[in-house]
């Protein structure tokens, strides 16, 4: 069950300026080389092995009658969570993980009704802002969703919020309500009765297919509110302090519409003194429709509410502020570490999700990260040299007519600089991302020397300039 | 990898488990694909269309959706709307603000032009009647076409202002064509159609210049004659009046195939040669000829490139234009770039003796119905002009040859015509698009070859690309791990490969630059 539906990605915004600040502070020490995550594959094939015994135990406990549609969602569904599991997405650094067991532990401990439940609570490197139970006691908590918050009291609201999901069996449900709903005599019968219509079968199609999936997006919001009272109730028996749980609903109510980094002015930051930045790179173009209104009418809005899968913040503050106000502890924390320790955590994580990109083949993310980090600070090893190994894997691939598997599109839902980009690395000819990357290089030789691989980028730079 | 994996149809409402066994939405809900293509501002692609029958109203009435997308196939808009059953869409194109779609429909034998605005709304709608004469006309010449490349494109872009329509048209006993002109800003509409003079006429849109259409007209004495008159018309884009009408005779004759707004605000038609009393459809031509010409369509100077003279500095080529090895010129496309340079991109072919040809003409006394000639097309040759029209470069780019067999007594027919015959009748020539950016910095021509390599045989998708001044060659291989692939025109400079995996029922899209 997820449970923000946010995207950390390049075009999306949070105001966590501080982060950065940080990590100049981080690169500017003069280290060689950045201290990865280790992840521990013996954790990883451990996990794997307890999602597979969670399988077997499902497949036995389906109703036989619809087995067919249980199996197609279920296998799908375990797939995923091994994949995930298994893969660079899934971090399982021993500090790290004790890390969050430990915040896990505080909740579990005080709330009997959890302690039975075979939990595989996992943080990821992903920088989309969220975390979801995945309805088999696995519960990811993304790198991205922890940039947005303050403290630990607002993390334990959050994984309580999942724990809730799972205890609540809502997965579980909302499997079994829709295979009954596909399998009803009621359905089948209408289904039957619009496919031996001549005219009109497609709108009658739209009527009922919007009636199972509104029913079901008022069902999932119903499920997010009951998770909501379940993680109070879980927390208000720990240490935490419950304010955390309304300061973390209100970071989300406004999180769309705050911005995680300044602005990239790529026209500055790849700039340099002998390949000076061309204007024509992100001129604009004429494009149809430029002028259209994107704003919906009051039936598409009303559609758009229907659709929702999470009820809105400021209601889901209104329906927990009373219960909270009562119970806030004098005695209790934000934090049961501290906070120097909190914010070290997710600045590590803002260089594991970036590196992350690159590892998930994703280079335009990546490039846009590493740009922005060298633009927050210039004298950033770590920067130089994933802008230049971007640029290189960006040339190789373009000239294997493969680059557009690995950058997004132009896309009206991101952020103006990162279409900037977009728009910039669709236009630039093999020779121009060479001569941007050599020159690029060589202005900053000296800070990207300081980190240890740079050096073969730098190479394959050369090589690439002299093609 | 970053998938894009299109659903045509089928929203997120739909995405409920199906069940062959049981009715499932996904198995009653059905649409179908009437049209699709590209949008194009001049030559560079703006957008996509997908024109689909999105559910039936009635025995003669559709729901129809036409989804319009960005160039990097990002939803627009999705435009419904109920018409008649017999709709299709025939042309779009995109003027820099607005959009025109030309819809036909063949029971109603009516084209309507709809007009689309910066806001997404419906500006206009023109209706043009077809008679049936000439609706049986247009189902022989232009509506039998259905090609990707728009070679009988027939829609172009006036700037901010409209549209310029140039279709077959019959009048009476008369085979001539139609300019239409509609405005995008206000309803205003012309129509042009010469009639007298000549029985049969072919019109060419060249351009727009200071508010004058210029249209390349040939005519013919009557519906046999070899030997067409050739003119330029220019027509008041305000009124659609004629404002003249003068032979393409200079100190040579010339067969236009472009106009060109040079950087200092003059135009310039560009084209073939040919002697003062040449046949523009038979002979051979004489070389490259650029005339600046006025709104009242006096040739103010006139600047040539022979073969004999200019060309065979560069290449081994006849007076005639034969090119060794090469053949003949087929002129595809002329393009001028920022700096004032002026390329040509032409395809060769010639005729060799058929050995098929001749063995069937001997075992069959003749009747064989093969000719004893058949073509080969050659390869491509990129043609630069600097900015006083002196031929600067010409240069072959190697390809492997295209052979057919022709019809008995093709071997009579003179070489020019073959070459618009393999152009317009056959589809012989491998060449596929030329692409130039609004700023004339960069341009790409693509075509088609097909290689026996040690690593790879198949298809391959080619380009010849200037950028900043510099050209280059690409080449993609179109056979992928994919069941199915093909490339399709992209944003400037792209192209857009698409990639289908039957196994996972998986369709992959992605835009790839040409190098």
């Amino acid at each position: 069950m997820v449970f923000f539906f946010i995207v950390l990605q390049p075009y999306m915004k949070t105001n966590c300026l501080t982060l950065l600040l940080c990590l100049g502070i981080l690169c500017s020490k003069g280290q060689t080389t950045y201290n990865f995550f280790v992840d521990d594959s013996l954790m990883k094939t451990n996990l794997a092995k307890e999602v597979d015994n969670v399988k077997e135990a499902k497949i036995k406990s389906f109703d036989k009658k619809y087995i067919k549609d249980y199996k197609e969602i279920y296998e799908e569904s375990f797939t995923g969570i091994k994949k995930l599991i298994l893969g660079k997405e899934s971090i399982t650094d021993t500090a790290i993980n004790n890390y969050l067991q430990n915040i896990v532990k505080q909740i579990v401990q005080k709330n009997d009704e959890l302690s039975n439940l075979k939990l595989r609570v996992i943080f990821t490197r992903n920088l989309w802002a969220n975390a979801y139970s995945m309805g088999d006691g696995t519960i990811a908590f993304n790198a991205g969703m922890l940039f947005y918050l303050k403290n630990e009291a607002e993390m334990a609201f959050i994984i309580s919020h999942e724990l809730a999901h799972y205890y609540l069996n809502h997965s579980g449900k909302s499997i079994d309500s829709m295979v009954q709903t596909i399998n009803s005599e009621g359905y089948q019968k209408k289904l039957k009765a619009i496919a031996k219509k001549e005219f009109g079968a497609n709108k009658e199609l739209e009527v009922l297919a919007k009636a199972v999936v509104f029913d079901s997006r008022k069902h999932s919001r119903i499920h997010e509110a009951e998770a909501d009272y379940y993680a109070y109730k879980f927390l208000s028996k720990t240490i935490f302090n419950l304010n955390g749980i309304i300061s973390c609903l209100k970071v989300l109510d406004v999180i769309e519409d705050s911005t995680f980094f300044k602005p990239l002015l790529i026209e500055e930051v790849l700039n340099v003194q002998d390949y000076p930045f061309k204007k024509k790179w992100i001129e604009k173009e004429s494009s149809i429709f430029s002028e259209m209104n994107t704003n919906k009418n009051a039936a598409e809005k009303r559609e758009a509410d229907s659709l929702k899968t999470h009820p809105d913040c400021k209601k889901r503050i209104e329906l927990l502020k009373d219960s909270v106000a009562k119970k806030i502890n004098n005695n209790s924390v934000y934090f049961i570490t501290n906070e120097l320790n909190f914010n070290s955590i997710k600045e590590k994580f803002l260089i594991e999700g970036i590196e992350y990109e690159f590892i998930n083949n994703s280079l335009s993310r990546n490039l846009y990260y590493a740009l922005q980090l060298f633009q927050q600070k210039k004298e950033t090893a770590f920067a130089v040299y994933s802008i230049a190994r971007d640029l290189n894997a960006i040339y190789m691939k373009q000239k294997n007519h493969t680059l557009g598997t690995c950058i997004d599109d132009e896309n009206k839902a991101f952020d103006k600089d990162y279409n900037q980009l977009l728009v910039m690395l669709s236009r630039l000819s093999l020779t121009e991302i060479a001569d941007i990357n050599y020159n690029f290089c060589k202005s900053n030789l000296n800070t990207g020397l300081q980190y240890k691989d740079f050096d073969k980028e730098w190479k394959t730079a050369q090589l690439n300039y002299t093609n | 990898m970053i998938k894009k994996q299109i659903v045509l149809c089928l929203a997120i409402l739909f995405a409920i488990a199906a069940n062959a066994q049981k009715m499932s939405i996904e198995n009653v809900y059905k649409v179908t694909l009437r049209n699709s293509g590209a949008i194009k501002e001049a030559t560079e692609v703006k957008g996509y269309f997908f024109f689909y029958v999105s559910d039936k109203i009635d025995k003669k009435t559709n729901e129809y959706t036409l989804k319009i997308t960005d160039s990097k196939l990002n939803k627009l808009k999705d435009i419904k709307f109920e018409d008649s059953k017999d709709i299709r869409i025939l042309e779009s194109s995109f003027n820099g603000s607005d959009l025109i779609f030309l819809f036909y429909d063949s029971k109603a034998r009516t084209f309507e032009y709809q007009v689309y605005g910066a806001n997404g709304t419906k500006k206009q709608t023109y209706t043009r009647e077809l008679t049936k004469k000439e609706k049986r006309f247009l189902e022989g010449t232009y509506l039998a076409i259905d090609d990707d490349e728009n070679t009988f494109s027939g829609l172009y872009p006036i700037d901010g202002k409209g549209f310029i329509s140039n279709t077959p048209s019959r009048e009476d006993k008369d085979y001539t064509f139609q300019i239409d002109y509609f405005s995008s800003n206000e309803k205003k509409q012309w129509s042009y159609t010469p009639t007298s003079g000549a029985k049969k006429f072919i019109g060419d849109y060249l351009g727009t210049f200071n508010d004058v259409v210029y249209v390349e007209v040939l005519k013919f004495g009557s519906l046999f004659d070899q030997k067409p008159e050739s003119n330029i018309v220019g027509i008041d884009l305000k009124t659609g009046k004629e404002i003249f009408e003068k032979p393409t005779d200079g100190k040579y004759r010339m067969y236009p195939s472009s106009l060109n707004i040079l950087n200092n605000g003059v135009a310039y038609v560009f084209g073939e040669y040919f002697d003062v009393d040449g046949n523009i459809m038979k002979d051979k031509s004489r070389g490259f000829a650029f005339w600046q010409i006025d709104e009242k369509g006096k040739i103010l100077a006139e600047k040539y490139a022979s073969w004999d003279e200019d060309f065979s500095k560069y290449l081994n080529v006849s007076s005639k234009g034969k090119i060794d090895d090469f053949g003949f010129m087929f002129l595809h496309s002329m393009m001028q770039t920022t700096d004032g340079s002026i390329y040509a991109v032409g395809e060769g072919f010639k005729k060799v003796a058929s050995g098929l040809g001749i063995a069937a003409n001997i075992l069959g006394g003749g009747r064989s119905g093969l000719s004893v000639a058949k073509m080969n097309v050659t390869d491509m040759i990129l043609i630069k002009f600097d900015a006083n029209f002196k031929l600067k470069e010409a240069k072959i780019y190697e390809k492997n040859a295209n052979k057919f067999e022709m019809d008995n007594g093709m071997e009579f027919v003179s070489t020019p015509l073959i070459g618009k015959m393999i152009k317009y009748q056959w589809g012989g020539f491998d060449y596929k698009y030329s692409q130039i950016n609004k700023a004339g910095t960069s341009f790409n021509i693509c075509y088609e070859d097909y290689v026996k390599g040690k690593g790879y045989k198949g298809s391959t998708f080619n380009s010849i690309s200037y950028n900043d001044g510099k050209i280059t060659t690409d080449k993609i291989n179109t056979k992928s791990e994919a069941s199915r692939s093909s490339i399709l025109q992209g944003p400037a400079g792209q192209v857009l490969i698409l990639e289908y995996y039957k196994k996972t029922k998986i369709l992959e899209i992605h835009f790839e630059k040409l190098n």
